[in-house]
């Protein structure tokens, strides 16, 4: 079993034999593919012969819309990027189109010589398990560090720490490591510096971005010769541990270091990449066309998400949830959605596609994307329903259900090799053609709908959901399952005074809670808030209508009353915040906590990084300090307000259930 | 979905701050029922978005079909 590679020019295979890794070495080539005007390319070809270095052939080949002549050049990965600049510059920018060209070279070396990563018999196979190490430091003031954690277990920095480290490091061929603070990287070179003869360390700087309007930082990342390191702040190692991390390599082709690093739609396109390169299919280099012209009217017609029906706030009473399972997948695979497929005016073979969109579909021909999303669609399938059986199943189904995520969105993303925005709008339309749809047979099944979002639909009453659920499916062609059916559900007020859509808890029929939005499933509230909401949904727990919630109403406020009493008496840690500011201390204007904050963490002469995590303990609220030695007191009545923003829902809630179970906009005024 | 223009929530949002922007020159209790206009025209505008119809006319059939309901659940009605 292959469980990494490495390399550019010459790549290195980790082929698992038995318990040993046995490492090849391979030389690799790089194919790219021109194409453009006949008289273009014999210039170009000119060029070439007189260049005396670059190799080529002329050749047809075919990308997903169809065959085109061209010449095939092969050369060192590590020439290809420099070739590209002179193709480029040779045909002005714009008359060669250049293919295969600027993919990961481990990638298309394993496309080539039609390899996979943690290729198993089955799915149900365990992962290797391959000798792993978990290291972290913790940093101290000025740079110092207070103590070292190897595969959990802590202990103080010292000479028989060092040694430690060295002999792990050596033993272990996974290295999963946090480099909070770069105290990792520092601390590595700090041992080198004092004589171990570790194997050669890259590290690189942590560095802050900005993704949808938020400010974000990426630790810094560190890379040991020989070993495979995975941070834990990677996405994917954090939601889904070394099974999500394999899983994601297996699928995209990237090996586990690169797959632990990038996002799940570079995941996605890589493994679409594979796919393309395996079946012969070019790889356009240079995307330019990721959008047709059309009109004004029909830029506002067809940019347009997911359908929201917007819930009134109150308590409602046996409601059942049903969702859409992996919808945008779904239509992608179930219509035959794919940039070559996708047409904007009707002919011979074409079908048009339902919802409110101008476009049909081929249907003579299987889709490029529709093709390669299905394997990865089934399989999530498979391991959703065996998800209970192992924790390693679940994380492979949380790394799939990722992947299938992003594939949608990746359809709109102008760079994307196998996007195009056309894809990205019928793929919406498609959905709120089918929630709309979901929602008419509901109500001719009996029901009357409460709330509806992009693929769940909430819904009351005594009809029949099994038969609703089939001919929801038999109709729109997508999957559809009963989600949770509620003994009672609430949708507390947003501030405009209408239902919040993303905001709701309920009681389901013997299976506990569901809780969206609420302060239960925030990181930027202190652990007080979290446990408050915890101990009021025990007491709800117990109240299987509404006038049973309006008679634990008293003990409903005797918990927030406890709360506001005993704040003294709580643990220090339970007052934590865990904030991100987005600035440096001189860019911000007004003091506030963020601003002290950073302000402390240049104080411990460390690096501040918009964007990075900071856990803190607010002193004075009003004079925003934050605590900074051990025996600093929070500031009480600051946390207070979290205290009442916490049980602001629950408030709503009792007085919802002592009037009636509905509350019309009048109640807001 | 609001990739080069707004959205259609957003379009009722500005929608609403516009006709908000007029309640500094009105009586404090028309503000009051010029805030219940405004939280009737939002309730349906997004459902409505599904057609082709103007962000105005999406506001007002919103309100007309909450005041038609309000109608409709009076008592004895």
């Amino acid at each position: 079993m292959i469980v990494n590679a490495v390399g550019t020019d010459r790549i290195t295979l980790w082929n698992l034999n038995g318990k040993n890794i046995e490492k090849t070495v391979h030389r690799n080539n790089s194919e790219i593919f021109v194409s453009g005007d006949k008289y273009d390319l014999d210039f170009l070809s000119r060029q070439f012969d007189s260049s005396g270095w670059i190799r080529y052939s002329w050749l047809e080949s075919r990308d997903i819309y169809g065959n085109m002549p061209g010449m095939n050049v092969t050369v060192k990965p590590s020439q290809e990027r420099e070739l590209v600049r002179i193709i480029q510059y040779c045909g002005y920018g714009r008359k060669f189109s250049v293919f295969n060209a600027f993919i990961d070279p481990v990638l298309k070396f394993m496309a080539k010589e039609k390899l996979r990563f943690f290729d198993k018999k089955s799915l149900y196979d365990p992962d290797p398990q391959l000798p792993a190490m978990d290291i972290s430091v913790n940093g101290q003031k000025y740079g110092n560090f207070s103590g070292i954690t190897i595969n959990g277990s802590s202990e103080r920095v010292s000479l028989n720490a060092m040694e430690n480290v060295a002999s792990e490091i050596e033993n272990s061929t996974v290295i999963i490591y946090d480099n909070h603070n770069g105290n990792l990287s520092r601390f590595l070179r700090y041992m080198e510096n004092a004589g171990y003869a570790l194997p050669k360390i890259y590290s690189g700087r942590g560095g802050s971005y900005e993704s949808y309007g938020q400010i974000h930082y990426s630790e810094g990342r560190i890379r040991i010769n020989g070993k495979m390191c995975i941070s834990k702040s990677s996405m994917i190692y954090s939601e889904s541990g070394l099974e999500g991390v394999y899983e994601l390599s297996k699928i995209s082709s990237l090996n586990p270091e690169t797959a632990s690093i990038v996002t799940p739609g570079t995941a996605v396109s890589s493994m679409e990449i594979y796919r393309a390169l395996s079946l012969g299919i070019l790889v356009t280099a240079f995307k330019d066309d990721h959008e047709r012209e059309k009109s004004i009217e029909s830029l506002f017609n067809t940019d347009r998400g997911g359908f929201v029906l917007q819930p009134d706030p109150g308590i409602y009473e046996n409601i059942y949830e049903i969702d859409f399972s992996s919808m945008y997948p779904t239509i992608i695979v179930n219509y035959n959605l794919s940039p070559e497929t996708i047409k904007a005016s009707p002919g011979k073979n074409r079908i048009k596609l339902p919802g409110d969109n101008p476009y049909y579909v081929e249907r003579n021909w299987r889709g490029f994307l529709s093709s390669a999303i299905e394997p990865l669609l089934k399989e999530r399938l498979i391991y959703k329903t065996i998800k209970a059986m192992d924790r390693s199943y679940e994380n492979r189904d949380i790394a799939l259900k990722w992947l299938l995520v992003t594939s949608f969105g990746y359809t709109g993303y102008k760079n994307a090799r196998f996007g195009r925005i056309e894809l990205h709008e019928a793929i919406t339309s498609i959905g709120r053609w089918a929630l709309s749809r979901a929602m008419r047979i509901c109500e001719d099944e009996g029901f009357k709908v409460i709330h509806g979002i992009v693929d769940s639909l909430w819904v009351k009453g005594n009809g029949n959901i099994t038969h609703a659920i089939t001919r929801i499916r038999n109709e729109t062609m997508i999957n559809i399952v009963l989600d949770a059916h509620y003994e009672w559900l609430f949708v507390p007020p947003s501030k405009s005074g209408l239902g919040a859509l993303n905001r709701y808890f309920g009681l389901k029929k013997n299976s506990g809670f569901k809780v969206r939005g609420i302060d239960l499933r925030r990181s930027d509230v202190p652990e007080i808030s979290r446990k408050m909401q915890r101990e009021l949904l025990e007491i709800l727990s117990q109240c299987k209508t509404i006038p049973e919630i309006g008679e634990a109403s008293g003990r409903i406020t005797q918990v927030r009353d406890r709360y506001m009493s005993k704040l003294r008496l709580m643990e220090k840690d339970d007052f934590t915040l865990n904030i991100k500011p987005s600035r440096r201390l001189e860019d911000y204007r007004v003091e506030n906590i963020q601003k002290a904050a950073i302000r402390s963490v240049r104080n411990m002469g460390l690096d501040e990084n918009p964007g990075q995590r900071l856990e803190i303990i607010v002193k004075d609220g009003k004079r925003n300090i934050i605590a900074e030695t051990g025996e600093d007191n929070p500031d009480y009545s600051f946390y207070e307000k979290y205290i009442n923003r916490a049980f602001e829902p629950f408030q709503y809630l009792i007085s919802y259930a002592k009037k009636r179970e509905r509350v019309s906009l009048e109640d807001w005024f | 979905m609001g990739r080069s223009t707004i959205t259609s929530r957003q379009a009722v949002e500005e929608l609403c701050s516009r006709i908000l922007s007029s309640r500094d020159a009105m009586r404090n209790e028309d503000v009051q029922r010029l805030e219940r206009i405004i939280l009737m025209g939002k309730k349906h505008a997004g459902e409505l978005s599904s057609g082709d119809i103007d962000t105005e006319y999406r506001f007002i059939i919103s309100v007309l079909i909450e005041i038609i309901k309000r109608i409709s659940e009076e008592p004895g009605k």
